[in-house]
């Protein structure tokens, strides 16, 4: 009796389906667009809740959205920020667990198969999807960061030269040290770009490792071996959704903390 | 040396991270536990948070990974 399961390893760019010139259509993307379909329905079924007559389904959704509000207010600790970034970052959260779990909830995906490939394979193990993410995000808090000040006191975060100078009038041991500071400020503009590397590969990284290992796990014994890791990669699954929301929560929620503060300044 | 050689070699260095993170990983779950011991009514709102820091500390040997399977 062959106990023994061995299937392809998952490679780490995604299979191409099929093309449409030179567009094409990767195994990854249909299972983007079927997780997209069930948080579509979902928006639908829960724009139709009343106060009236809530449901069990109701309760369910509701109580997940009290969770996720409070705990963004933890990370920003201020209220009013935290409804500001609450909408966006509750999205970035479901969306990425939807593509963790979706293959998990739904197994007869994963039996699907096109000219001999897997059909579906959860988004978040390609790298264009957590790369794109990231980067949306980071740009966003630049594109935000300017609107929420004005481009000279963004530029100012990284480039210090006016301090500097201004610093070196005052004395020499004041000037080296706003020397420093400016360095540092330099290093800042560095780790915006090895942000938008941690956030993807950290979420690429986790569920590529997922998939893989129950793969190779499958080749050695098909019964019950793979189940411990398959249970890990659901947990690890929820807690790098969390863990990305809570990332861009902080670093949104620092940027809104700040324009609160200059409208009560002026007002 | 052939290159196929050198690129187990690659490989193994690469598995050396773990080296590190084992021992990262266990410092916060340790604090946290300390913490927890000091003053059991933290349990609720440490939780959260020393998953979530886990998460990150791991985030290094993701990177190590990664690196093992672009080799």
């Amino acid at each position: 009796m062959n106990l023994s399961l061995p299937g392809d390893a998952p490679t780490i760019s995604a299979l191409v389906l099929e093309k449409i010139g030179s567009f094409s259509i990767t195994n990854t993307m249909t299972s983007s667009l079927f997780g997209d379909a069930v948080l579509i329905i979902l928006c639908l079924v829960a724009a139709k809740f009343t106060v009236r007559n809530p449901g069990k389904f109701q309760l369910i959704i509701e109580g997940f959205l009290l969770g996720v509000s409070s705990f963004i207010e933890q990370i920003i600790g201020d209220k009013k920020a935290a409804w500001r970034v609450m909408p966006l970052v509750t999205t970035l959260i479901l969306f990425i667990l939807v593509s963790n779990l979706v293959l998990f909830f739904v197994p007869i995906l994963s039996g699907f198969t096109y000219n001999g490939m897997t059909m579906f394979r959860s988004h978040t193990s390609d790298i264009n999807t957590t790369a794109a993410l990231a980067f949306g995000m980071v740009f966003l808090s630049h594109v935000y960061s300017i609107h929420a000040t004005n481009v000279v006191t963004h530029l100012g975060k990284y480039i210090q030269f006016r301090h500097v100078i201004l610093s070196f009038f005052k004395g020499i041991k004041k000037g080296i040290m706003a020397s420093v500071e400016a360095f540092v400020g330099i290093l800042d503009l560095i780790s915006e770009v090895s942000k938008i590397l941690s956030l993807s590969l950290r979420l690429f990284g986790n569920m590529f490792a997922g998939e893989l290992l129950v793969s190779v796990l499958m080749g050695m014994l098909a019964i019950g071996l793979p189940l411990p890791m398959m249970i890990l990669s659901l947990f690890s699954g929820t807690i790098q959704a969390i863990v990305f929301g809570a990332l861009v929560a902080g670093t949104l929620g620092s940027i809104a903390k700040e324009e609160l503060h200059k409208q009560n300044k002026f007002t | 040396m052939t290159a196929e050689a050198a690129l187990y070699i690659g490989k193994a260095l690469c598995i050396l991270a773990m080296v590190a993170t084992a021992p990262a990983e266990a410092m916060v779950v340790k604090s946290a536990f300390e913490a927890i011991g000091r003053n059991p009514q933290l349990e609720a709102s440490l939780f959260g948070k020393a998953i979530i820091s886990i998460a990150l500390v791991e985030s290094t040997a993701i990177y190590a990974l990664v690196a093992f399977f672009t080799l």
